[in-house]
């Protein structure tokens, strides 16, 4: 009988404490990813889309470009807006696109 | 001519105005808009009779639904300055606006997944109707709850005359008014190389237009000038060493004299503010919270399909290019058009040095961290019915903010593509580059202007939703934080109702004077306090929700240190540019007069005691685009240096005291 009463008392708060990990889950998912997209665009784009000295380390070292690289057009746009901020921007469209299926689903009326 | 007679003149002989050529179909499709919007405020007022009358108005007693949930949200976040700004910007600046935009890329995810889900536990935790209300009940700490509605309170009705502001702005661009019928008076060309045209308007009031040089080199030929009073413009002729240049002016707007206003109002800018303040204010105030996110629904469509729309007509409008590697169409032949424009316009980090990459860095944190910590989308996802309507919300948002915001670079991009020189920094232009939405517009809709009609009005839509969520959010402070729960009395349901209903339009005609003569610098309010809210709740919110150790200490000097962070920069700003602008003056006016004795002409010493005291500042003495910026400390905007002092108050006020473990247990289930 005890056990019972217990059971029925403690179902909600299992159900809060299993929508509070999903929900730290999901934040720290969310900071996991941002930092992703920050350093893939911030990156790129500084080495391919800023010009640079053509004697500066990362230039010799292939990583960065003299000249911002807008040659040749990919889908109408500079070569440097579509590797370093379209394909980024696809890929995480595509990814919350698919987390938006994946999540799990907690009650939040108690 | 026969444009001038197919002009229809509806003229009203007492003010004087008349509607432009198109303006009949372009109002007509916008009518039907402002209709489907007060329909949707008229059937969302029943709904405020269900249940608690708070709960509903104020929060839609939390039964928002995907489509809501996700238009609302990003109809809130795309503002006045997304669709008049933005545009203007990538205009300007071209492909490089790609990188100061990028973060809108993880937005979706900041603003559901970040706080969505554990907002709305918390939210319904402590029966929280508003964000203050969140950190009062968490913390047990009415000054908590004070503090964050008068930060809200100060930064709210400055954002609110900024979005009235471009309301009545693209009103008056649907209406299109013909030029008062005035009288050219004279003309003189100033210090600084600008024509200045002195005209009479028909109520005898005397305004004046200037015109900037079209070059740095070359001269104004006054004599030349020739007056056209049937269309209503000037021939103006500038020469230099490529010989002679015609520019055409406008005379200037109807204006109506009202007192208190020297220069009158512009007819067309007042009427355009009058309708807008009246739907906006009227469907708010009488609808609530369900008012404003059904609109919402209802604006988040028409900006999407109005965008989408203009996205296909503007790439089919770019002249093709031919080259020797073949021939460029479409999006690629507006890449190349600009590129053989100014090679600066395809790349980082654009024209004038546009986007260092610290101020790249920094945008990158506004729009990915500042959107989600605003009070009014933390406020739905407060409201959310179920984590399914969340997840499926997450869906349509990253679906929504990937066509809208690469429909716009494409956009603007073929427009500088069709437009090269016209617009640009008034530079021989035919307007400021503000104006290049509507001016595109009409371009790709020249031989349908019912389509004009309805793609105004996604701009105008994109104003209304922010504006009718400020509006809410200033409101809800006022009447649930600061009346209801901090002056401690009882205040009768009827009472409350009144309240609510009064305070929202209050609020509302309150900006709508200010907006009567509202400030030149719209863009730059709009990030200042969308910088300031986001940096004062951001840390604070996450704090409240994640974080057992946060203590009311710690979140009370994060809330200051995120505010103090932003603002001590901008005011640095502007005391820089009025000290600055106080001691040119007094230069001008010295080497005016420079036979009067020395000793009568001071400088002001405030200016001079600024001056001295306070260059050490990073960021002091740089060049500045207006004087509503902040000083850029070190490069990076404000919003950086607000995140780090709002980190660090948070960790320091925290370490340095003890939760209350009553409320860590209520709040942290596990």
């Amino acid at each position: 009988m005890t056990g019972a009463v217990a059971t029925t008392v403690d179902e909600p708060r299992e159900r809060q404490k299993q929508l509070y990990r999903h929900a730290c889950w999901e934040s720290r998912l969310t900071v996991f990813l941002w930092l992703a997209a920050f350093v893939w665009t911030l990156g790129y784009c500084w080495l391919r889309g800023y010009d640079h000295d053509a004697d500066a380390l990362l230039v010799r070292w292939g990583w960065a470009v003299a000249n911002a690289e807008v040659f040749p057009l990919r889908l109408g746009m500079p070569n440097w807006i579509f590797w370093g901020i379209f394909v980024p921007w696809m890929t995480a469209t595509l990814l919350t696109a698919t987390l938006s299926f994946l999540l799990p689903d907690d009650p939040l009326r108690e | 001519m026969a444009r001038t007679q197919a002009v229809r003149r509806k003229q009203e002989d007492s003010m004087n105005l008349e509607l432009g050529p198109d303006s009949g179909q372009v109002l007509l499709a916008f009518a039907l808009y402002l209709l489907g919007v007060a329909a949707l405020g008229i059937f969302s007022h029943r709904y405020l009779k269900r249940g608690e009358f708070l709960q509903e108005y104020f929060l839609g007693n939390r039964e928002l639904g995907a489509w809501v949930l996700a238009l609302s949200v990003a109809a809130t976040a795309i503002s006045g300055g997304t669709f008049m700004g933005f545009p203007a910007l990538i205009y300007t600046h071209g492909w490089v606006l790609g990188l100061w935009i990028a973060s809108y890329m993880v937005v979706p995810m900041t603003t559901m997944l970040l706080l969505g889900r554990r907002i709305n536990q918390v939210g319904r935790i402590a029966a929280a109707v508003t964000v203050p209300d969140v950190f009062r009940d968490r913390f047990q700490s009415p000054v908590l709850g004070v503090l964050a509605s008068a930060i809200i309170l100060l930064f709210l009705p400055f954002n609110l005359v900024a979005q009235f502001k471009a309301g009545g702005l693209v009103m008056r661009e649907a209406l299109q008014l013909r030029p008062d019928a005035a009288v050219l008076l004279g003309q003189q060309v100033s210090d600084t190389n600008e024509l200045v045209l002195q005209f009479r308007l028909s109520n005898g009031l005397e305004v004046s237009q200037r015109v900037p040089p079209m070059s740095n080199v070359g001269y104004w030929l006054p004599a030349r000038t020739a007056v056209d009073p049937q269309s209503r413009c000037v021939r103006v002729y500038w020469r230099d060493e490529h010989g002679e240049h015609e520019r055409v002016i406008s005379y200037p707007a109807v204006r109506w004299r009202f007192p208190g206003f020297r220069q009158g109002i512009e007819a067309g800018y007042l009427l355009g503010l009058v309708i807008f303040a009246a739907t906006v204010i009227g469907y708010t105030a009488y609808g609530g919270f369900w008012a404003v996110t059904w609109t919402d629904v209802l604006e988040g469509l028409v900006m999407l399909v109005g965008v989408v729309i203009m996205a296909v007509l503007a790439v089919q409008a770019v002249p093709a290019v031919a080259t020797e590697v073949g021939t460029y169409t479409g999006l690629a032949a507006a890449t190349w058009r600009l590129h053989a424009l100014d090679p600066q316009l395809t790349q980082a980090p654009g024209p004038g040095q546009f986007l260092p990459w610290t101020l790249a860095l920094s945008f990158f944190l506004m729009w990915s961290l500042m959107g989600p910590a605003q009070p009014s989308t933390m406020v739905r996802l407060m409201s959310f019915r179920d984590t399914l309507s969340m997840r499926r919300a997450l869906f349509l948002i990253c679906l929504y903010f990937t066509l809208v915001y690469l429909s716009l670079l494409v956009i603007f991009t073929c427009a500088r593509a069709i437009f090269p020189t016209e617009y640009v920094n008034r530079i021989g232009s035919r307007g400021p580059p503000d104006s290049i939405m509507p001016a595109m517009i009409r371009h790709l809709t020249a031989a349908r202007p019912w389509l004009g009609g309805l793609l105004l009005a996604a701009p105008y839509a994109a104003i209304m939703s922010t504006v009718a969520a400020y509006l809410l959010t200033i409101s809800s402070s006022l009447v649930r934080d600061l009346v209801q729960r901090s002056l401690g009395r009882e205040v009768s349901p009827r009472l409350l109702r009144i309240l609510s209903y009064g305070t929202t339009a209050l609020v509302g005609v309150i900006v709508f004077l200010g907006a009567l003569n509202p400030p030149e610098f719209l863009q730059y309010i709009i990030v200042f306090t969308g910088s300031g809210l986001g940096c004062t709740f951001l840390v604070p919110m996450l704090m409240t929700l994640y974080w057992r150790r946060a203590t009311k200490v710690g979140v009370l000097l994060a809330l200051l240190g995120g505010f103090l962070g932003v603002f001590v920069w901008y005011a640095f700003g502007w005391l820089e540019g009025h000290a600055q602008s106080a001691l040119e003056s007094f230069a001008a006016s010295h080497a005016a007069s420079e036979a009067v004795e020395s000793s009568a002409h001071r400088p002001p010493a405030w200016a001079v005691w600024v001056q001295q005291n306070l260059s050490w500042l990073p960021g002091w003495g740089r060049p500045r685009v207006d004087r509503f910026t902040p000083l850029y400390p070190f490069g990076f905007d404000p919003l950086v240096s607000g995140l780090i002092c709002s980190v660090l108050g948070g960790l320091l006020g925290s370490w340095c005291t003890r939760p209350d473990p009553n409320l860590v247990k209520k709040y942290f289930p596990d």
